[in-house]
């Protein structure tokens, strides 16, 4: 399996009154890595909601392999989405199951339900097999058999990363993955990610609040900001101008924090 | 690229073996080092042509680890000893023999079923074809003199009942409460003699020891038992559902002042205040919002409770019940029934809302 | 992101008029307190007068502290047989009643929920789902909700006496009397609780292709497991008390025994019955305690 090819075109997403994204164009070729930086409310989330098939937009198209989104029929929708990935900030994972039930657990969108309840409490070797291996790859395959919310925070990150990678999917989606993890590993954890879509060849992007990181180890950012892209370029041919205009606050945005104070 | 995932298998047993004791958090480095090594590893595969027998001996390693990490996964026998109890006690339940489901099926019970279904219809509707007048006159007669009187003594009994245990359970909790009722309470420091020790390890035991027995024994047990002691009167229902309650109030009120935030008490209690004063003046307000909500929980059971007191006698819906019952009247008893069970809905809502505004008067 | 002007400043009023709130909360209590026992007539004097026998309150408190386990009635009757027939009868009746009462109470609570129908856990793209969200959904949950209060809001013992009146004493309408309203009041709790179960999961679970049923039986069952499995042991100690009790309606259960010595006057016989009531009841709530704390670690 490779990557897939990621396609916004004139998108807007309205919540209500509240704008998520407005108007924006995006290409992102198959196998890329791109990480979507900004602050908080700018879009990023909303983005990779559109991306996932979560949310459908107000206005535009989202295309992915040239197929447009809005014209697959629910069960074509499923099956889009068993071949998206995501890892979210607060992980999601089922603390009651084990870390390979958990793991497991995700290819529902390709499996009967009975089918994944005997892979979740009747378990054949060979999959179990392949689910130690991708654990190996994270670091983690001793707790195979563990109860989840019995591993530390850093390692129930690790079984959300190894769940998204055995999905085996064709676009990999972060949201902000490492925004409650500390700093050193933070890093270890983007370059995991960033390693193990570059192996797989899958489409990996990436929202990030920590600038530096985004710019240690992507070669492609997109800044959002109010719903808009800002810039869309190699962290080389950004000017540090660049990122504080993305960051800093308009004398509007000011008063209103301030009135939240 | 499944085939290339799998190939990576050659450095299970060692990574494994050196990993066994470094948790995921700290062994980011290693991981590194693996990568490189499962790059030579898969270099050194391709020399040797991609041989076939390698990589099956590669996955059988594998299954072996996984079989052995099963084999070793975290037990938990407490857990697994009281699921397999369970079972055991519901299947002796069931087979013990002393009932059967299938005793509702007999024929006598089915006709004794019949014979029910057709009482329970209004006495003036039997035989005859549904009338909603006739439904309504028979519904007013039979009501307007009883309802009334049958609820408002419900529901006084189940609001002096609770009350009373509301009062009662306010003064067994901090008296039984672990972090209150010692020597020197909250861990101030101090060297409290043996005898002011075992003395208030003793009020603690007796105190907790009597709000274990209120509950543990049923109000309708209670009832029955102060009837005869105390004599016909409100008293007896009252009370019976007061011990109850308050045993399980006690308790309640118990863990909220064990669980409670001792800073605002600690400082209090340092600055020479005695335990009363500290209980009302740092803990009783911090804890009242939670009181009030598991005061109302339990108006709810006294409520359901009180209607059927009356069976024993008290002036409650359960009097009514009961004599439509001793009269063959099954049409009334069945009203009277969900007339009780209005009331015991009502009850809900009305604790509901006022839970409802203690929470938000935060 | 929406300032909402002056919000900052009515908190300060807000807080203040919430303590008057409570005080007078506390108030209303008192007062109502007040009329219901001047409705009732409880004179704190006449509960004292009005005794008939000092000598009776005497004897059976003071037989709290020599329970027997040989028989009163002078037959030297040996008396564990009954008391342990007692144990038997109300734990089977209380046992099987919860088995039967949490299989309605999962089934009832998850129909009453609305995690099956609502929100973003169940896709809204086809017509069926759209049907299900907007009609077939709440009114399946409506129905539930009400046969759950028909069922908890009549009293176990007033099912016993409908369900003796129906079907004619037998045991099985003693697990019925029990069973019927503990999967109203069961299902009333276990369908908050599915509600309430955090949706993280669930979500993830769909946003990798899930159908419905995974999502729900694998990403919220599972989270909404261990607040139901506590709940359940905690009524089952309940349902212990409630099958004592059926004994005073005539089933062979502790009630039985008690409601027979009492009117014998065997006191000492009495206390033995209820420190047994105590002692199962103590053993329940340790069991629960140990289980409950292991679930929180595990």
């Amino acid at each position: 399996m490779s990557g897939a090819s990621l396609e916004f075109d004139g998108v807007t997403v309205r919540y209500g009154e509240t704008i998520g994204v407005a108007d924006v164009d995006l290409r992102i070729d198959p196998g890329a890595q791109v990480a979507l930086v900004g602050p908080s409310g700018s879009g990023k989330t909303t983005l990779l909601r559109l991306a996932g098939a979560i949310r459908e937009p107000t206005k535009g198209r989202v295309r992915v392999d040239g197929t447009d989104l809005s014209q697959l029929s629910p069960k074509e929708l499923r099956r889009f989405r068993s071949t998206v990935a995501t890892i979210y900030q607060d992980l999601r994972l089922v603390p009651e199951l084990r870390v390979y039930q958990n793991v497991a657990a995700v290819r529902a969108g390709r499996r009967s339900f009975l089918g994944l309840l005997r892979d979740l409490f009747l378990p054949s070797g060979g999959s179990v097999a392949q689910i130690h291996e991708i654990l190996e790859s994270v670091g983690i395959e001793e707790k195979l058999y563990h109860r989840t919310n019995q591993l530390s925070g850093g390692q129930q990150q690790r079984v959300a990363i190894a769940r998204s990678l055995y999905q085996e999917p064709a676009v990999l989606l972060a949201d902000e993955p490492v925004s409650s993890v500390d700093p050193a590993r933070a890093r270890d954890v983007v370059r995991l990610l960033c390693d193990a879509a570059r192996e797989r060849e899958i489409t990996l992007v990436m929202s990030l609040h920590n600038l530096e990181l985004a710019r240690d180890h992507f070669s492609r950012l997109v800044g959002l900001r109010n719903g808009r892209v800002m810039f869309d370029d190699d962290p080389s041919n950004l000017s540090s101008e660049a990122f504080t205009r993305l960051y800093s606050l308009t004398e509007e945005e000011m008063i209103e924090q301030g009135a939240h104070r | 690229m499944n085939d290339q995932t799998r190939n990576t298998g050659g450095s299970t047993g060692r990574n494994a073996r050196a990993n066994a004791d470094t948790s995921a958090d700290t062994n980011a480095d290693t991981n590194r080092e693996r990568n490189a090594d499962r790059k030579a590893d898969r270099k050194a595969d391709r020399k040797a042509g991609g041989s076939a027998d390698r990589n099956l001996e590669r996955q059988g390693e594998r299954k072996k680890r996984v079989a052995e990490l099963r084999r070793l996964r975290p037990r938990d026998w407490i857990l697994r000893g009281n699921l397999v109890l369970c079972l055991v006690v519901i299947i002796w339940a069931w087979t013990s023999g002393s009932f059967d489901l299938g005793d509702l099926t007999t024929e006598r019970a089915q006709r004794n079923l019949d014979r029910f279904l057709t009482e329970i219809r209004p006495y003036p509707l039997q035989g005859v074809d549904w009338n909603w007048g006739v439904y309504g006159e028979w519904l007013r007669e039979t009501l307007q003199d009883t309802a009334p009187r049958a609820l408002t003594s419900t529901l006084a009994l189940s609001v002096a009942a609770v009350v009373l245990s509301g009062l009662g359970a306010l003064f067994m909790a901090p008296v039984s409460a672990g972090n209150l009722a010692r020597a020197f309470p909250f861990g101030l420091p101090g060297n409290p003699s043996r005898l002011a020790r075992s003395l208030w390890w003793t009020l603690r035991g007796v105190v907790r020891f009597f709000a274990i027995l209120l509950r543990a024994i049923p109000e309708y047990v209670w009832a029955f038992l102060l009837l005869t002691l105390l004599g016909v009167g409100a008293w007896p229902a009252v009370l019976a559902l007061a011990l109850h309650n308050a045993g399980i109030l006690g308790r309640l009120y118990r863990e909220t002042i064990e669980n409670a935030d001792e800073r605002a008490a600690t400082s209090q209690a340092a600055l020479g205040a005695g335990r009363t004063q500290t209980f009302a003046t740092a803990l009783l307000p911090q804890l009242m919002g939670r009181y009030l909500l598991y005061f109302f929980y339990r108006w709810e059971t006294c409520v359901r409770e009180a209607t059927v007191l009356g069976l024993l006698g008290f002036v409650s819906l359960g009097w009514y019940i009961q004599e439509s019952r001793a009269g063959v009247r099954y049409d009334e008893m069945v009203h009277f029934v969900l007339l009780g069970s209005l009331l015991i809905l009502l009850g809900d809502a009305v604790s509901a809302w006022l839970r409802r505004v203690v929470r938000e008067s935060k | 992101m929406n300032p909402k002007p002056g919000s900052a400043g009515a908190k300060g009023p807000r807080g203040r008029l919430g303590g008057s709130t409570r005080a007078r909360v506390i108030t209303g209590i008192f007062a109502a307190g007040l009329i219901a026992a001047v409705h009732l007539g409880l004179n704190p004097i006449t509960l004292f007068t009005e005794i008939r026998s000092w000598k009776v309150i005497r004897d059976f408190f003071g037989a709290a502290l020599q329970p027997t386990l040989i028989s009163e009635s002078g037959s030297e009757l040996f008396l564990l047989p009954a008391v342990l027939e007692g144990v038997q009868a109300t734990l089977v009746f209380a046992i099987a009643a919860m088995s039967l009462a949490v299989i309605a109470g999962l089934i009832l609570g998850f129909l009453a929920s609305s995690v099956w129908w609502d929100g973003d856990l169940v896709g809204g793209e086809t017509g069926f789902q759209r049907a299900l969200r907007r009609t077939v959904g709440p009114s399946i949950t409506g129905v539930a909700r009400l046969f759950i209060g028909l069922l908890r809001s009549v009293h176990e013992l007033l099912w016993a006496m409908m369900l003796l009146s129906a079907f004619g004493l037998s045991h099985a309408t003693a697990v019925l009397a029990i069973a019927l309203p503990y999967s109203g009041i069961l299902a009333k709790i276990f369908s908050e609780m599915i509600d309430e179960a955090p949706r993280g999961a669930g979500l993830a679970l769909r946003a990798a292709g899930a159908g419905e049923a995974t999502v729900l039986a694998i990403g919220i069952f599972p989270r909404a497991l261990p607040d139901i499995t506590a709940y359940a042991l905690y009524r089952f100690e309940c349902a212990l008390r409630s099958a004592a009790v059926l004994g005073f309606f005539g089933y062979p259960t502790l009630g039985y025994f008690i409601s027979a010595s009492f009117e014998n006057l065997y006191y000492r016989e009495v206390w033995t019955y209820l420190y047994t009531l105590l002692g199962l009841i103590i053993i329940v709530e340790f069991w629960s305690v140990l289980l409950r704390r292991r679930h929180d670690f595990a």
